[in-house]
């Protein structure tokens, strides 16, 4: 990525001095277990040296993706349907509005109930934790479509499949959008809590790992630095998704 | 002609159930019915260019929508080619005001949306043709919100032209562009309608654009709307937008909508800028052309203002009335005194008069409360014409503003005057008005309050003045028993044994009469009741009501004044006169107040046409209306207070047969000039020196009958 613009001083000039009054805190408390600033980059460095850093990011990701990529395929098309039927299926809402505040961290015992210490359980609350939120957005889009764009497809003849696909799903989509970006975010902050309890890889276990494993801290911030990172990364893409032609009407409001 | 009709809507209802009561009324009282369209029949010719048009929120989008197969009629039906229409058809394709054009598809993708049926090749085609015509050559690939409005406006106008529709409906679709685009759009759809010739449905509320555009205007009235009336415009095209012709047209639209409009959205307008300038759509010229609104203004339809209107528009005047309409009137005034007659006639009522079926009334009877003697006072001998009316205020009302419109008043229905304002040299120079939430300012050269009993010129100036306050309470009964073949119309005045207490009957029509007690406020509050009880206790004071009162069921609500008898210090100032009761209104005993109102409108109106020909605005020139409305406040001030005092027995005090003829002549509305005063005070003097002590109602009967006035 390049910093096309230049705001970027700014936020380096605040890390920076953020980092050095980290630095000057511990210096000046003198304590042992808390690392200073670079004890944690040492500490990255040791990671990448033995060949977990990598393996854990992949891990992270890879359980991020298929929970999130399952709770795409089953969301949408849900929401969309339940959005346009809004009569018919009022009935599930009850339902609905029950599941989405139980945390997807109360699902953890459930989770390695059925699915034991493996990729499956993480998967699994991932895609219950991004689930809610974009079924919430598909819903929402659809019933914010536009009468006027309903009925100038309505006045040429179109309707069933081809309005859902030539108009309901064009015009849900900035929409669709925003809540998989929102789920993305939920999703990234659930797999590390997953990854603490579930199974014994990934960024989350490292974190877990390296306290229980000899009170290696500056390891785990460097794990939290190495979270906080991605969790950046993984937005910015999606935010540049929203620029797509297709979608960019959506977000010029 | 002979082709058959490519629309036909035939008998077309639409209500709604759940309506919505129009904002800024708060005529509670008064029923919403849910009716949006009424009994709409329209036939539109292939080929032909129809502009609906209609104040705002009539239904004119309704009846476009329900031509166009998007919304279901309560009843009747919508035929197209002779089948009726029972949801969208590509045939016939919509251009929506708020732009339908589908922002996630390019200028071409969209114009080529209605072709998908077709093949590649045709759509190609199509899709070039359209980009070319449209002007929209090198926008292909673009994106909706990459360009403006009116190219987003033409970008639809192409989808809809692409599929080859037979109609087009068009939903004010340049509404919300701005007057530049919208003038050069309008020529644009001219030139490609005079190509494609298809037939168009355009809704619009702007009048320009109608005659502009069409070759037939709908002009829908407010809801529940009908169809006012189908204006041809044969006017040759391109047209000439300041051409005689073409404002001629402009105009008559104008005056048939009367201004009619309730839902006016206008917003604020600055003080120094007519508020026709503000609501573009309505005036959509720019603001230069007109100054003022009219050089009249005059707040207020009731009987003052709409003669007022009437009148002025006979002298060729520009006049304007607001009027809230709407809004239920105080039903006092329900029995017109004889004077009223030949004002109605000057200003051609008396037809109407007719034609609606008024009850005649022949004269008024008095009754006392301690015999049982009847007094009649025929209106036999009085004139050409031998009797006045009595009167349904509502409907009576309704018909006299109408009678203005129709002789060229525009009314401004809907809008409720807030204020006169005043320029900076102190001379009234147009009001503030409020529709809905929204104030605008309409200037003018005269304003006149023909506000009624709410004098709102007279509490903005603080010169309300109140005489011996009366109250009364009134309502409408039925089954009330008034004998007597001949007079049965007669109005009845029932005398009370209390101060200044009487009680009107007024029969409006066969099942129906009117019921007052009119009495000082002290006995309303001595007597302790609630006012059906007060009433009661009444009408129980005089034995021949009473009778007539036996089987009396009200019909409505009571009604309560208290303000009766006041006068404002002035009638005039610089730039503006009061009319009606807005001036002054005094005690219903004699019946005055539509002949006041009559009479005012008529003396204004002469003042109003010298001040605007002499061009002198200031209060020196209404100083001779002041001077006449004046003689008449006293005198029947002075002619109530007699009564008053030389009651409880007045019909049957003392007066000489010398003055009869000019008692008569006073107590049936004449008062407004200094001879006048000179008789009253006579009369004073008389009843002063007690001199004569005769029974009035045998003299008066036996004179009326047998001498006759035409004296």
């Amino acid at each position: 990525m390049k910093f096309h613009d230049r705001g970027f001083v700014l936020p380096l000039i605040v890390v920076t001095v953020l980092i050095l009054i980290w630095d000057l805190i511990v210096w000046f408390v003198g304590g042992t277990i808390f690392p200073r600033p670079m004890a944690v980059l040492t500490g990255m460095v040791e990671l990448i040296r033995r060949g977990v850093l990598l393996k854990y990011v992949v891990a992270s990701l890879f359980r991020v993706s298929a929970g999130f990529l399952l709770a795409l395929m089953v969301g949408i098309p849900l929401g969309l349907l339940r959005g346009w039927f809004t009569r018919a299926l009022q009935a599930f809402n009850p339902l609905i509005q029950m599941l989405r505040p139980i945390s997807p961290i109360a699902w953890i015992p459930v989770a390695i109930l059925w699915f034991g210490v493996s990729d499956l359980a993480p998967i699994f609350l991932i895609f219950l934790a991004s689930l809610f939120p974009i079924m919430t957005a598909s819903i929402a889009a659809v019933q914010n479509i536009q009468l006027v764009h309903l009925r100038a497809a309505q006045n040429f003849g179109i309707s069933g499949p081809t309005l859902f696909k030539q108009v309901i799903s064009p015009a849900a989509l900035p929409q669709l959008l925003s809540g998989a970006r929102l789920a993305l975010g939920i999703a990234w902050l659930v797999v590390v809590a997953a990854e603490m309890i579930a199974v014994n890889s990934g960024l989350g276990y490292l974190i877990i790992d390296a306290r229980n494993a000899g009170m290696r801290y500056d390891l785990v911030v460097a794990g939290m630095v190495l979270i906080g990172f991605i969790g950046l990364m993984l937005d910015l893409t999606i935010r540049r998704l929203e620029r797509i032609d297709q979608v960019r009407w959506g977000f010029n409001r | 002609m002979n082709q058959p009709p490519k629309i036909k809507v035939e008998n077309l209802w639409v209500t709604f159930a759940n309506h919505r009561r129009p904002t800024g009324s708060p005529a509670a009282a008064e029923p919403t019915t849910g009716a949006v369209l009424q009994d709409i029949n329209l036939e539109i010719r292939n080929g032909e260019f129809v502009c609906i048009i209609g104040p705002s929120g009539c239904g004119k989008s309704t009846l476009l929508n329900i031509v166009g197969g998007f919304l279901k009629a309560t009843s009747g039906q919508v035929l197209i080619d002779g089948q009726t229409v029972n949801g969208p058809d590509p045939r016939g394709i919509f251009i929506f005001q708020e732009n339908g054009v589908f922002p996630w598809l390019t200028v071409e993708e969209n114009i080529g949306f209605g072709l998908s049926h077709t093949s590649r090749e045709n759509q190609k085609r199509a899709v070039a043709y359209y980009i070319n015509m449209m002007g929209l050559k090198g926008f292909e690939n673009s994106y909706p919100q990459e360009i403006s409005g009116g190219m987003k406006q033409r970008v639809e106008i192409a989808r809809a032209l692409a599929a080859d529709p037979d109609i087009l409906y068009m939903d004010e679709p340049f509404g919300a562009l701005d007057y530049l685009t919208r003038l050069r759009m309008r020529a644009e759809l001219m030139q490609i309608w005079q190509r494609e010739r298809k037939t168009v449905l355009f809704v619009t509320h702007d009048i320009e654009e109608s005659v502009q555009l069409a070759d037939r205007i709908v002009v829908l009235s407010p809801r529940p709307a009908i169809i006012r009336t189908i204006i041809e415009n044969k006017l040759p095209r391109p047209r000439d937008l300041d051409a005689p012709e073409y404002l001629s047209i402009r105009d008559e639209i104008f005056e048939i909508m009367g201004l009619d409009y309730s839902g006016l959205s206008v917003d604020e307008a600055s003080p120094d800028q007519p508020a026709f300038a503000a609501a573009p759509a309505l005036f959509a010229r720019p603001p230069k052309t007109k100054k003022r609104d009219a050089d009249v203004i005059i707040i207020g339809g009731g009987p003052a203002g709409s003669a007022l209107g009437t009148h002025l528009s006979c002298a060729g005047v520009d006049h304007l009335i607001v009027d809230r309409a709407h809004h239920p009137r105080a039903h006092v005034g329900e029995s017109l005194s004889y004077s009223t007659i030949s004002l109605l006639k000057e200003i051609d009522f008396l037809p109407v008069m007719e034609r609606e079926g008024f009850l005649v009334k022949g004269g008024v009877t008095w009754t006392a409360w301690d015999d049982q003697q009847q007094i009649n006072m025929k209106f036999r001998g009085l004139g050409e014409i031998d009797h006045a009316y009595q009167v349904d205020r509502a409907k009576f009302d309704d018909l006299l503003l109408n009678h203005a419109r129709a002789h060229g008043t525009r009314i401004f229905s809907g809008g409720f005057v807030d204020r006169v304002d005043f320029d900076r040299h102190g001379f009234a120079s147009g009001v503030t008005a409020k529709v809905g939430e929204s104030k605008f300012s309409l200037r003018a050269r005269i304003v006149v309050d023909a506000s009624g009993r709410e004098s709102l010129l007279g509490h903005q100036l603080k010169l309300y003045k109140p005489e011996v306050r009366q109250l009364c309470v009134h309502s409408w009964f039925s089954h009330v028993d008034l004998k007597g073949g001949d007079n049965a119309n007669f109005t009845r005045i029932h005398l009370l044994p209390i101060p200044r207490g009487w009680v009107w009957q007024i029969p409006i029509n066969e099942k129906t009469t009117s019921v007052g007690v009119v009495t000082g406020r002290i006995s309303f509050v001595k007597s302790g009741e609630d006012v059906d009880q007060f009433f009661r206790w009444a009408i129980n004071m005089n034995p021949i009501l009473a009778a007539s009162m036996k089987n009396a069921e009200r019909l409505r609500e009571f009604r309560m004044d208290d303000n009766y008898n006041y006068t404002m210090e002035r009638f005039v100032g610089d730039g503006w006169l009061m009319i009606g009761d807005a001036a002054f209104f005094v005690d219903p005993i004699f019946c005055s107040g539509i002949s006041d109102a009559l009479h005012s409108a008529k003396f204004a109106s002469q003042a109003i046409v010298n001040a605007l020909k002499n061009d002198n605005m200031s209060e020196s020139a209404f100083l001779d209306y002041e001077q006449k409305m004046r003689y008449g406040a006293q005198n029947w001030q002075q002619l109530i207070k007699l009564f008053y005092d030389v009651s409880p027995s007045y019909a049957r005090s003392v007066i000489s047969m010398k003055n009869l003829p000019d008692f008569i002549r006073l107590g049936e509305g004449d008062v407004y000039s200094e001879s006048a005063s000179h008789i009253v005070n006579e009369l004073q003097k008389a009843f002063d020196d007690n001199n004569f002590r005769l029974e009035l109602g045998a003299l008066l009967e036996q004179s009326l009958i047998e001498s006759g006035m035409n004296s």
